[in-house]
């Protein structure tokens, strides 16, 4: 569709400072403060260690989950914590998202990370491999991997203007980059698309937030061991206590001229 | 832009000249300019035909003399389409929804055996402006979006497969859109297209996943951006950087003849710059 009136983000970006001034080097200032922060797809993998960290650093944690009945782990993190609240969330079912959006209408929420998603079994590459394509996946990945996030997002916004610290955030992978150098990974197909539409659709939710002072950004964790790597052998590995301890310190140094980019765990910036 | 040795280039000054169309009609010179830049004839399968830039690919390689399937969803009621095929005898209509995943396989089947030079994946919707203002988004539009845009040209790409790399000429094409470039829509959140753009984004991830994919079969793949044409895609939007279909088609139609596996996995605008991601 359109083609030109590219306004530079700077300019957009100098007139939000101020507003996010308020919230974020305040919010700053008062760091060792807790916080509040909601993440989603809390019961293993990145989201739990996002849950553990941030409930050991004082904060008060919405951890959601598909079936908090099933998610032994993240129950015996809340057991030990009692900032631990959790939450039965399915980011595909906006009828549970719209619910516990109303259960926490009026309630700041500091920090939202969108950390759901599905990536298919590694072990059996065929469904997302080209020539042997499973198009009746396609749907679910691009649902709860992009359509999910944004629909999240949408629902709790409220809650981020309410927060001190205004921050957005969505977890995604360095294979739905268009400017990193992934030629290696054969397949993937729908959970690499289904992130390029997560950025796509986060960037541009990116300039409509600035606006309120808050912060939309994406994060490339790494290539985490979690729990259904197990032992594979991947060359570059990472921890997930790494991965996520670096996260946190991207988010605490979020800049408003971070918003709409990607950065990895440690720091660096991904290209979109 | 200072190559004017690019056929699009050469193609777009005179456009801008304009001078052309007062000597010879309009028409007649598209015509001989669209005949000059087809490159070598072929067989070429467009899809979504009916109408906008996709009516407008099948006119101009039947103009050049290629062997052109021209499918939409619905033929019955595609009269332009039906015109068209009725005045040129190299064109053949099919019925294809690019959503219906058995529907492609059945074509594909059914077209069992015919080469062809050039796939283009041009069907697309944009789901309605109404429907992606952040803030009351409508997601039951998400799916419709995400199937025609993306799933759908890739879907086509693998059914098609056996057919392009049978042909001499190997190249698949899809239609795509600088909305779905994550750095050209920075600092423009007002454009209330957030599905259409995230399904352009993931297109094209798709389509350089599919370059390094079929790299082996010789078969090479590229995305257009076809500028901001005044389809029914844009509504009442009048801008005076909008092309017609018919410049849209005559500008990117040698960029897709002179593509070479050197390109495969390349995104071009329709001036023939690569576009960003």
């Amino acid at each position: 569709m359109s083609e030109s009136g590219s306004i530079t983000r700077r300019s957009a970006v100098a007139a939000a400072t101020a507003a996010v001034a308020a919230g974020h080097f305040a919010g700053a200032a008062r760091a060792a403060d807790a916080q509040t922060m909601l993440v989603t797809g809390s019961n293993r993998g990145i989201g739990l260690e996002f849950v553990k960290q941030y409930a050991a650093k004082g904060w008060t944690v919405i951890a959601t989950t598909r079936s908090p009945d099933k998610a032994d782990e993240l129950k015996k993190v809340a057991a030990a914590h009692k900032n631990v609240t959790i939450e039965a969330l399915d980011v595909t079912n906006f009828a549970t998202i719209d619910a516990l959006a109303a259960k926490y209408k009026g309630k700041p929420i500091d920090l939202l990370i969108n950390n759901a998603g599905i990536t298919g079994d590694f072990r059996n590459p065929k469904p997302q491999s080209f020539g042997t394509l499973d198009h009746a996946e396609a749907d679910s990945f691009m649902r709860t991997n992009a359509l999910g996030a944004l629909k999240v997002t949408e629902a709790f916004y409220e809650n981020v203007k309410l927060g001190q610290g205004k921050k957005i955030l969505a977890v995604t992978s360095l294979a739905g980059s268009f400017g990193a150098k992934f030629g290696g990974m054969p397949g993937g197909y729908w959970y690499k698309i289904s992130k390029a539409a997560l950025n796509a659709a986060m960037v541009n939710v990116s300039m409509d937030a600035i606006k309120d002072g808050i912060i939309v950004a994406m994060l490339s964790p790494g290539q985490v061991r979690v729990e259904k790597i197990g032992n594979i052998p991947i060359p570059g590995l990472i921890e997930t206590p790494e991965s996520i301890s670096g996260m946190i310190k991207v988010i605490e140094n979020l800049k408003p001229e971070d918003a709409g980019t990607i950065i990895r765990y440690n720091g660096e910036r991904q290209p979109l | 832009m200072s190559d004017v040795s690019d056929p699009a280039v050469t193609r777009r000054d005179a456009l801008a000249a304009g001078g052309a169309t007062t000597v010879l009609g309009f028409g007649f010179w598209t015509e001989a300019f669209a005949a000059d830049g087809a490159g070598a004839g072929g067989t070429v399968l467009i899809t979504g035909a009916s109408r906008g830039i996709g009516f407008e690919f099948a006119k101009q390689y039947a103009q050049a003399g290629w062997t052109v399937i021209a499918t939409a969803r619905n033929p019955a009621t595609a009269e332009p389409l039906k015109a068209l095929a009725k005045a040129h005898k190299n064109i053949r209509i099919e019925a294809l929804d690019v959503t219906d995943v058995k529907a492609v396989d059945a074509l594909a089947e059914k077209l069992k055996g015919t080469a062809i030079d050039v796939l283009i994946n041009n069907a697309g919707i944009s789901g309605g402006a109404q429907n992606q203002k952040v803030g009351t988004i409508k997601y039951e539009v998400f799916d419709d979006v995400m199937r025609t845009n993306v799933m759908g040209p890739i879907k086509i790409a693998e059914a098609f497969t056996p057919h392009v790399a049978a042909s001499t000429q190997k190249k698949i094409v899809s239609i795509s859109s600088t909305e779905g470039s994550l750095t050209g829509i920075s600092g423009r959140p007002d454009v209330n297209s957030i599905f259409y753009r995230a399904s352009k984004s993931a297109l094209n991830m798709a389509m350089i996943n599919m370059a390094k994919a079929l790299k082996d079969k010789g078969i090479i793949v590229v995305m257009l951006s076809p500028g901001l044409v005044q389809t029914d895609f844009v509504g009442d939007l009048r801008l005076p950087i909008m092309i017609s279909p018919e410049q849209s088609v005559a500008m990117t139609m040698p960029i897709i003849a002179r593509v070479t596996m050197a390109d495969t996995g390349k995104y071009f605008r329709h001036t023939g710059e690569l576009a960003a991601w």
